[in-house]
C-alpha cells in the first residue's frame, strides 16, 4: 500500500517541506516564498501547511515524518570541531552551541508542536544529510540505475559523497569529510569577493567569465590538494570557518595580497580574476572526480544533488566531456531538495516499495512545478477587491500571442502562471521575462528591475525542440542546471581584453552586443539555458513559440519573479507588489493582463527597499 | 530567559568552553587531519555501512531534551569517543537552559546561527 511521507529540511538554509504519496510527488516547497524572507532558515511550518493542503492529507494520515539531517551527529561534529581549534574558537562556540541546544537539535518537538503528530509509527525519523541529497537526485531522475556524486558545504560530517542507486536502493560507498570541503573553499572565496556565504556563490560564478584564472596554481599550490581520483584536502590553516566568524583569516588575505572586497563596493579586477580561478578549480576537480566515478562504478548515468551541484558551468563542462551518457541533476539541489530526498529515501528505503519510472521516460519531478497555483476566480477576486485595471483574456492562443507581441516591441513582463518553481530557479512560473534580442535588456533588467549589480548575466528559456539552433547542445536543461556556448555563427566580434584593459566600467561591457542574442550572451559567449517542453510547461512554452513566429527567435530571456534580496514572488499580491516596485511593464496573472501605465499610484513604504537585507 | 537566567546560562556555557580546552590540551586528539597529507593516493575514506538499512533512519527512541544526553551517551561509547562522556551532563544542563523551540514570529531568531 502505498505510502503518505513529510519530508523537513530546516534550520541551516532554505528550509523547506515535501510531502510524497505512492511515489509520486505530490508538492514542495521552500518557507522563504511564503514567509517572504530570503533563504529563511526557520522551520517550516508554512511550507508543511501547503504540502498538506495540496496532497488533501490530515497530518494524521502521514506515515511517516522524516527530516533531512542528522542533529546528533552534526552536533558531534560540532563538538570536536572545538576541541580541534582548542581556544581560538570561542566566538564561534558562542553563537554555533546555543544555536544548535537551543534549536536545532529539538525538531521532534517542533513537529510535534506545529502539526500534532509524528506520523502512524509516532517517531520523528532522520536521513543523513548526504543520503537525502542523493536520493533527491536519483529517485526523480529518469534512470533505472546512475552513479551519484553529492557535493556541499558540509552535512553531519560529510562533504561530498559518491554512490550508485539501483531500482529502488542507494548504495553510499565514499566520502571526503569535514573541514575539507569543496564547497566551503568555494564559499569562502564568495565571502572574501565580498558576496555572500550562502547566496552569492552564484554571483561569483556569474563573475568568473570576466576575470582571468590568476591565481589557479596559487589556490592549487597553498589551499587545496587535489588527487587524480578527484579527492581533495585543505589546507586549514587559511580558512576561519573552523574557528571564526570568517570564511577567511589573516593568512589568506596575505597569500591574496590584501583584504576581503567590501560588500557592495566596487568590483575590480582582482575580485574578476580570484572567482575565474576558483571556479577553474572547481572545474578540475569536478572533472576528475566524474572521470573517477564512471571508471569506478561503470555506470553510464550520473545524478548530482548538493549545493555545489547548482553550479551549472561545471555541470556544462562534465556534459560536453561525454563523461556519462546522461546526466539529471536535481533543480532543489542545495538543502531544500534535502526535504523531497528525505521523504523520497524512506519511501523507497525506509517502507521498501516499488519505484516505477516516469513511463514516458522523462523524470519524475514534474518540471519543478511543485508550488502552489492560484486559480483565475481567486485573482480577480483579488484584483476586483482592490481596483487594479486588467484586461482578462480567456483564449489562451489569444492571450499568448498579446505577451509576445509586448515582448517583442522591448517591454518587460512579470509572468506569473500555474505551480510556483520549486528550488532557486524561476522556470517560467514566476518569471520575469524580456526580449533577448535587444541589447539594453540586461542592464535594464538588472539596474531598473532588480535592483541589483549590472554584471550578472541572465538565462534565456528556449523551445526544447529549437535549442541546437542557439546554442551548442543538444541534450534538454529543463531546469536551467546546465550552461552551453552561444552558437559560433551567432557570435559577434567581442575581446573582453580590451574593455579590460582600458577600465573595469562593468556597465561598458555589459552594454557591447556579443550576439544576436545579446541579453543572454555572457561575456565568454556562454549561457545558462532553459529548454521549455510543451509537456512540462505548455503556455510558457506557447509563449515562446509565439515570440518565435513574431521575431523568428525562439528564444526569450527568464530570470526571476522579483528584486535583489526578495524571495521568489508566491501569490498574486506578492507579484503585484513586485511589478508597482520595479519597471516591469505589463504583469500577468493568469489570464490576467495588468498594464503599468494603468494602474493607480501605488502608496508603498518609502523604506520597502529595506524589508529585503540584500542578497 | 530573563536576564538572571542568561547570565546563569553564559556562565554555563563558558564552562563548558573551559572544560572542551582541557579536553583539547589534555590529549592528543585527532578527529580530522588539518592540512593535506601529499603521500597519499586518494582522499576519499570508503563508507562505514554503504547499504542502507530501514532501522539506519531511527534513533534508538524519541529525540527530546529528556534523553538527549543518554543519546549522545551512546554515540560517543559507539565511536570511541570516551574522553568527550565527561561533557554530557554540562551539555544537557545546558540544553535545558538554552532550550527554545516557540512559535515562528516574524524575525529569525538569533539563535539560529547558519553559517554551516
Amino acid at each position: 500500500m502505498g505510502k503518505n511521507i513529510l519530508g523537513i529540511s530546516a534550520f541551516y538554509h532554505d528550509s523547506a517541506a515535501a510531502i510524497i504519496s505512492n511515489g509520486e510527488i505530490i508538492a514542495a516547497a521552500q518557507e522563504e516564498r511564503f514567509s517572504r524572507k530570503k533563504h529563511d532558515p526557520r522551520f517550516p511550518i508554512n511550507a508543511i501547511n501547503y504540502c498538506l493542503q495540496e496532497a488533501f492529507i490530515e497530518p494524521g494520515e502521514l506515515d511517516a515524518i522524516v527530516f533531512y539531517d542528522n542533529p546528533l551527529r552534526s552536533f558531534d561534529r560540532i563538538i570536536k570541531n572545538f576541541i580541534m581549534t582548542g581556544e581560538n574558537g570561542l566566538a564561534q562556540f558562542e553563537k554555533a552551541i546555543p544555536s544548535i541546544l537551543g534549536v536545532k537539535l529539538w525538531i521532534q518537538d517542533y513537529v510535534k508542536n506545529s502539526i500534532g503528530t509524528l506520523g502512524k509509527i509516532d517517531k520523528l525519523l532522520y536521513s543523513e544529510h548526504h543520503l537525502s541529497h542523493a536520493a533527491s537526485a536519483f529517485y526523480p531522475s529518469p534512470f533505472d540505475n546512475a552513479a551519484i556524486i553529492t557535493i556541499d558545504g558540509v552535512g553531519e560530517w560529510s562533504t561530498s559523497t559518491i554512490g550508485i542507486g539501483n531500482g529502488n536502493k542507494i548504495e553510499m560507498l565514499k566520502e571526503i569529510n569535514y573541514p575539507h570541503s569543496l564547497g566551503l573553499l568555494y564559499s569562502a572565496i564568495t565571502y572574501y569577493c565580498g558576496f555572500k556565504v550562502n547566496s552569492g556563490e552564484y554571483k561569483l560564478m556569474g563573475l568568473a567569465p570576466y576575470g582571468k584564472p590568476e591565481y589557479f596554481d596559487l589556490i592549487l599550490d597553498n589551499l587545496i590538494d587535489v588527487k587524480d581520483d578527484g579527492s581533495y584536502m585543505l589546507n586549514t590553516e587559511y580558512f576561519g570557518y573552523l574557528d571564526s566568524l570568517k570564511m577567511t583569516n589573516d593568512k589568506f588575505n596575505s597569500l591574496f595580497g590584501g583584504n576581503p572586497r567590501d560588500p557592495e563596493s566596487r568590483i575590480t579586477y582582482r575580485e574578476m580574476n580570484i572567482a575565474a580561478s576558483i571556479q577553474k578549480v572547481l572545474e578540475y576537480v569536478m572533472l576528475k572526480m566524474a572521470k573517477y566515478v564512471r571508471k569506478d562504478t561503470g555506470m553510464e548515468n550520473l545524478v548530482l544533488a548538493g549545493g555545489v551541484a547548482l553550479n551549472c558551468v561545471s555541470n556544462g563542462l562534465i556534459l560536453k566531456e561525454k563523461i556519462f551518457d546522461n546526466i539529471w541533476i536535481q533543480p532543489a539541489a542545495g538543502d531544500a531538495g534535502g526535504a523531497l530526498g528525505s521523504a523520497l529515501a524512506i519511501n523507497y528505503l525506509y517502507f521498501s516499495q516499488e519505484r516505477k519510472l516516469n513511463p514516458t521516460g522523462r523524470d519524475s519531478q514534474k518540471g519543478s512545478y511543485l508550488g502552489p497555483a492560484f486559480s483565475n476566480n481567486e485573482i480577480q477576486a483579488f484584483l476586483d477587491r482592490n481596483d487594479y485595471p486588467y484586461e482578462r483574456i480567456e483564449n489562451g492562443d489569444t492571450r499568448f500571442t498579446k505577451i509576445a507581441e509586448a515582448l517583442s516591441e522591448g517591454k518587460i513582463v512579470g509572468y506569473f502562471g500555474g505551480r510556483m518553481e520549486f528550488g532557486p530557479r524561476a522556470l517560467g512560473a514566476r518569471s520575469i521575462i524580456g526580449d533577448p534580442r535587444n541589447i539594453e535588456t540586461q542592464s535594464k533588467m538588472n539596474l531598473k528591475i532588480k535592483y541589483r549589480e549590472s554584471f550578472r548575466p541572465f538565462a534565456p528559456s528556449a523551445l526544447a525542440e529549437d535549442v541546437s539552433k542557439y546554442f551548442e547542445m543538444d541534450v534538454e536543461s529543463p531546469y536551467m542546471l546546465l550552461v552551453a556556448p552561444v552558437k559560433e555563427e551567432r557570435r559577434l566580434p567581442f575581446d573582453l581584453g580590451n574593455f579590460l584593459d582600458n577600465d573595469d566600467d562593468m556597465i561598458r561591457i555589459v552594454n557591447k552586443a556579443r550576439s544576436d542574442i545579446p541579453a543572454i550572451t555572457h561575456v565568454d559567449y556562454s549561457a545558462r539555458v532553459q529548454t521549455v517542453n510543451i509537456l512540462d510547461k505548455p503556455d510558457y512554452h506557447n509563449i515562446i513559440k509565439k515570440f518565435k513566429e513574431i521575431t523568428g527567435y525562439g528564444v526569450i530571456v527568464n530570470t526571476s519573479f522579483n528584486v535583489r534580496g526578495e524571495p521568489i514572488v508566491c501569490t498574486p499580491l506578492d507579484a503585484y507588489k513586485c511589478f508597482m516596485r520595479s519597471d516591469i511593464d505589463i504583469l500577468v496573472l493568469e489570464e490576467y493582463i495588468l498594464h503599468k501605465t494603468n494602474q493607480p499610484n501605488y502608496k508603498d513604504k518609502e523604506n520597502w527597499k529595506e524589508e529585503y537585507e540584500l542578497d | 530567559m530573563n536576564s538572571i537566567n542568561k547570565k546563569n546560562s553564559s556562565k554555563k556555557l563558558y564552562l563548558l568552553f573551559d572544560e572542551i580546552q582541557k579536553i583539547s590540551k589534555n590529549r592528543e586528539l585527532n578527529y580530522f587531519d588539518l592540512k593535506p597529507i601529499k603521500e597519499r593516493t586518494s582522499y576519499y575514506s570508503d563508507k562505514k555501512v554503504s547499504e542502507i538499512s530501514p532501522e539506519s533512519f531511527e534513533m534508538e527512541s524519541s529525540f527530546t531534551l529528556d534523553n538527549f544526553g543518554s543519546l549522545l551517551e551512546k554515540h560517543w561509547k559507539n565511536d570511541g569517543s570516551d574522553e568527550l562522556l565527561k561533557l554530557i551532563p554540562m551539555i544537557s544542563d545546558i540544553a535545558k537552559e538554552f532550550y527554545n523551540v516557540e512559535k515562528q514570529n516574524t524575525d529569525v531568531s538569533p539563535f539560529i546561527y547558519v553559517m554551516f
